[in-house]
């Protein structure tokens, strides 16, 4: 390394070790916005009027420790996947930061810079079927970050890397040499977690990866995923709409709707004692296996649209605690009960 | 009154015997659904439950008399309120749909049409199903989209589908399977496709029709979930068979059959955070390559040896109906 | 060239997008044969006599090409679309795969199959145009064969009771066409990774 790249960000994240006081977090989300522009606005569209962005992150604050699966949860248009690509930089966002080991992600300027975060960072997409490019052998779909990165060298060397990255994940080496059409739903997951680890990365996006896939075979790739993470140490997000998957791998939670966080706590607290309405609302709204036979409150509502969000706290619409502070003001995530809460009436002491 | 007496008193409205569905190719037939039978009583909402490709679909398909070639019936019986319906034509199948068996599938959005709105779809529907009037199918059309929880019907009528939320074209999507009054109506996946708020509407919906209107519904799904807030008996399938069926209650919370605990095991469960999911190794079967004796046997921790040579017949234990060589003993 | 635009287009997106596929646009409401008969004029009145004859033959490819660009631009930018949504070129953008390598070894392998295709039909396209050149005897000169040509002396003849000379190279201009569609057929299915277990 020559002296003057030593204090570019690129070679910080490359060389730094992590500080011997308490770490700081992996991760962190700091007033974290993303818009998207729809067609048709600006020059180039000569279709008709309409809100012109969709604000499909709006102020997001949240970190992630090191070693820690953080779960984000929500209905569908909360925002929830477009964090993770924010924060695997696959969006550049409209305004706020990512950091990564204290380096913002947006200053990485140039390939050469971004590349040691790139490696450092996989993703695990939902789609099984869209995930694994469908002309290339999984032996190559598997190599191709070991070969981005050049960790190794020479064909024997990835060969063997791929055969053991491909048994890591309970598949066999000679799978290598097949398509991506000849496995299952479960294994071509497996699959995309082997390529995700072929890069020594030390943090994970999972994007509901075991969302498409069937409870027995979830409970599979879940259990797979688990007893890897632990055996490599590796930092995740874990991105689900589904609040029981989520209690089973998280160690801290944040819920997401219509691009804000509304709650965020630690797994065992927000799962004994929900706080925000929302987060209660969808716990209500969860079929009860146990079949207590108990009344639970009806569901109020839909997720309204997110091309115009209602004003102030954006579940006032549906919550049956709202007032009007609620409907003018936007409630911030405040330390309340064990948990942030972005409510007033959590705030206000209106709600136990 | 038993159980069994309170079953007999209600008739029927769709008995599945011995059903066979095979699929003609190349290299010989291929069983898709291996002798399938369950009964749905009046007003009963029948769970069909299993993992992709155990043929909870088809079976669906079967019924309601949309199997495309190759695919066909190859034996067994489908009797509605008593009458075989399996070998009908066509004409008379597309007679018997939606008047007395009506169908609501898994995506709202491909099931209407883009290109009208939702008050001729509707109204198309009813004029199909009773010979009335333009005007009076739009009454009747308002009043249906009233049933199902839309407010404002009137003025929503000439909305378009893609102007509805997923729920709320559900909701439609449920007002026309209801159009003509029907006796059973066959739920493939209907709330797969939305969020679990609006999901739990939804199925609060189903439920208050059925009963309403003392309709019988065969609700397909992979989601114990939703069976457990939903229905009164469940069947699981397995490889295109029956495994296990019985009251829902019971199955759930006492399954017998070593694939439905496997199942209920392996569905992670809020407050039971134990280190690793149960799991069940291996995968279901392909058609064409189910194993001989027992369809689950390889897979088994408590196979026997006749497990995979003879195939289980069924053995009643108190309501529950098992298909499995453990349970023959001795009983009731 | 269609093919290199078309994929352009698509990933890069933006204001490349836009200029490519206007000038698309335009292009597209001339007729191709309109097209071939431009260029090969303003060839035939740039360059000298005798120069004509010889290159003739590389002034009718290019005005062939430059006439045809425009459906594969197309097609290979609607496919490029839609596959650079999906997860598996975002995952290779994640792991820091350089564009120029997504392109090429990731979205182009994906995008040749409805590009065979075209390709075929506008080999057969391109034979029938050459053809109408050499009958309007604007293409290959009399000297070199040419079934337009043929068929072009054919018909002057057809009124003396010949109808021969038209018939067989018209007959063999069809057989050409259907066959190369057929391979294009072929080539597509053969090269599909999915029909090959």
């Amino acid at each position: 390394m020559t002296e003057q790249a030593v204090n570019t960000p690129a070679a910080q994240l490359e060389a730094a070790p992590p500080p011997l006081t308490s770490p700081p977090p992996l991760v962190q989300a700091r007033a974290l916005r993303h818009e998207f522009r729809r067609p048709g606005s600006g020059w180039g569209g000569l279709l008709g009027a309409g809100p012109s962005a969709l604000k499909a992150v709006d102020g997001v604050d949240f970190e992630i420790r090191r070693g820690e699966t953080f779960a984000l949860v929500g209905e569908s248009g909360c925002g929830k996947s477009t964090v993770a690509r924010l924060l695997c930089s696959l969006y550049r966002p409209t305004s706020g930061q990512v950091l990564y080991d204290g380096t913002d992600v947006a200053s990485l300027k140039g390939r050469a810079a971004q590349l040691p975060f790139r490696r450092r960072v996989q993703m695990i997409f939902q789609d099984p079927y869209a995930s694994l490019n469908p002309r290339w052998r999984v032996e190559d779909i598997v190599a191709e970050p070991i070969r981005t990165h050049r960790l190794l060298q020479g064909r024997e060397a990835v060969r063997d890397r791929v055969a053991e990255l491909l048994q890591q994940v309970l598949l066999a080496p000679a799978d290598g040499t097949k398509f991506p059409h000849e496995f299952s739903g479960g294994q071509r997951q497996r699959i995309s977690i082997a390529r995700a680890l072929a890069s020594n990365p030390e943090f994970l996006v999972c994007d509901e990866p075991t969302s498409a896939l069937d409870v027995s075979v979830q409970a599979q790739v879940l259990n797979l995923m688990k007893s890897l993470q632990q055996r490599l140490g590796l930092t995740s997000l874990f991105i689900s709409h589904n609040l029981a998957v989520v209690s089973h791998v998280a160690d801290r939670v944040g819920v997401m709707y219509l691009g804000r966080l509304m709650e965020v706590a630690d797994a065992q607290a927000l799962f004994a004692h929900p706080r925000h309405p929302y987060t209660r609302m969808l716990f209500d709204a969860i079929p009860d296996l146990a079949m207590s036979g108990q009344e639970r409150p009806a569901v109020i509502g839909e997720i309204a649209d997110s091309l115009t969000p209602p004003s102030g706290c954006t579940f006032h619409p549906r919550c049956p605690h709202a007032n009007n502070r609620c409907r003018e003001v936007v409630p911030v995530l405040l330390p309340a009960l064990g948990a942030s809460v972005a409510c007033h009436a959590v705030e206000e002491g209106r709600l136990r | 009154m038993t159980a069994a007496n309170a079953g007999a008193a209600r008739k029927p409205v769709l008995q599945v015997e011995a059903l066979c569905v095979e699929l003609r190719s190349r290299g010989g037939a291929v069983r898709a659904l291996d002798e399938v039978s369950f009964d749905i009583a009046e007003g009963e909402v029948l769970g069909v439950v299993g993992e992709s490709g155990a043929g909870k679909s088809l079976t669906g398909s079967a019924i309601i008399g949309l199997l495309e070639p190759p695919l066909h019936i190859a034996s067994g019986r489908i009797l509605f309120d008593g009458q075989r319906i399996d070998h009908l034509q066509r004409e008379q199948m597309r007679r018997l749909r939606g008047k007395q068996i009506a169908a609501i599938f898994q995506d709202p959005l491909t099931s209407l049409n883009p290109l009208f709105t939702i008050g001729d779809q509707l109204a198309e529907t009813i004029r199909v199903l009773r010979d009335i009037d333009a005007a009076a199918a739009r009454r009747r059309a308002i009043e249906l989209l009233g049933e199902v929880g839309i407010a404002g019907a009137a003025q929503r009528l000439d909305a378009y589908p893609h102007e509805f939320s997923g729920g709320m074209r559900q909701r439609v999507v449920i007002a026309l399977a209801l159009a003509g009054n029907p006796r059973l109506v066959i739920a493939d996946e209907p709330t797969t496709a939305l969020d679990v708020s609006v999901q739990a509407q939804i199925l609060q919906l189903l439920k208050r029709l059925c009963r309403d209107h003392g309709m019988a519904a065969m609700l397909v799904t992979h989601d114990m979930g939703v069976i457990a807030e939903m229905a009164d008996r469940v069947a699981v399938m397995y490889a295109g068979r029956v495994v296990e069926s019985g009251p829902v209650r019971d199955t759930i919370q006492n399954p017998r059959h070593p694939y439905t605990v496997g199942l209920m095991n392996s569905i992670p469960v809020i407050g039971r955070r134990a280190a690793q999911l149960t799991q069940i190794d291996g995968a279901m079967p392909r058609l064409g390559a189910v194993p001989p004796g027992c369809a689950f046997n390889p897979r088994c921790s408590q196979a026997l040896p006749r497990c995979s040579s003879e195939r289980p017949t069924a053995f009643k234990q108190l309501q529950t109906r098992v298909d499995c060589w453990l349970y023959d003993k001795p009983h009731d | 060239m269609g093919v290199t635009l078309g994929l352009i287009a698509g990933y890069v997106g933006g204001i490349a997008d836009a200029v490519i596929m206007r000038l698309a646009d335009v292009q597209w409401s001339f007729p191709a044969i309109l097209i071939a008969l431009l260029i090969d004029g303003v060839a035939r009145n740039m360059l000298p006599r005798q120069m004509q004859d010889r290159i003739a033959i590389y002034v009718l490819v290019l005005a062939i090409g430059v006439s045809g660009w425009v459906q594969f631009a197309r097609t290979v930018r609607a496919t490029t679309m839609v596959e650079k949504s999906k997860e598996y070129v975002q995952a290779a953008r994640v792991t820091g795969v350089h564009p120029l390598r997504i392109m090429l070894g990731h979205v182009l392998p994906n995008t040749l199959g409805p590009v065979l295709v075209i390709g075929t039909i506008y080999l057969a396209v391109a034979i029938i145009i050459e053809a109408t050149l050499s009958f309007l005897g604007v293409g290959i000169p009399a000297t070199r064969p040419s079934l337009g040509t043929l068929i072009r002396i054919g018909s002057n003849a057809l009124m003396s009771g010949e109808w021969w000379i038209t018939l067989f190279p018209s007959i063999t201009l069809a057989a050409i066409v259907l066959s190369v569609n057929v391979l294009g057929d072929w080539l597509r299915d053969t090269l599909n990774p999915k029909l090959r277990t």
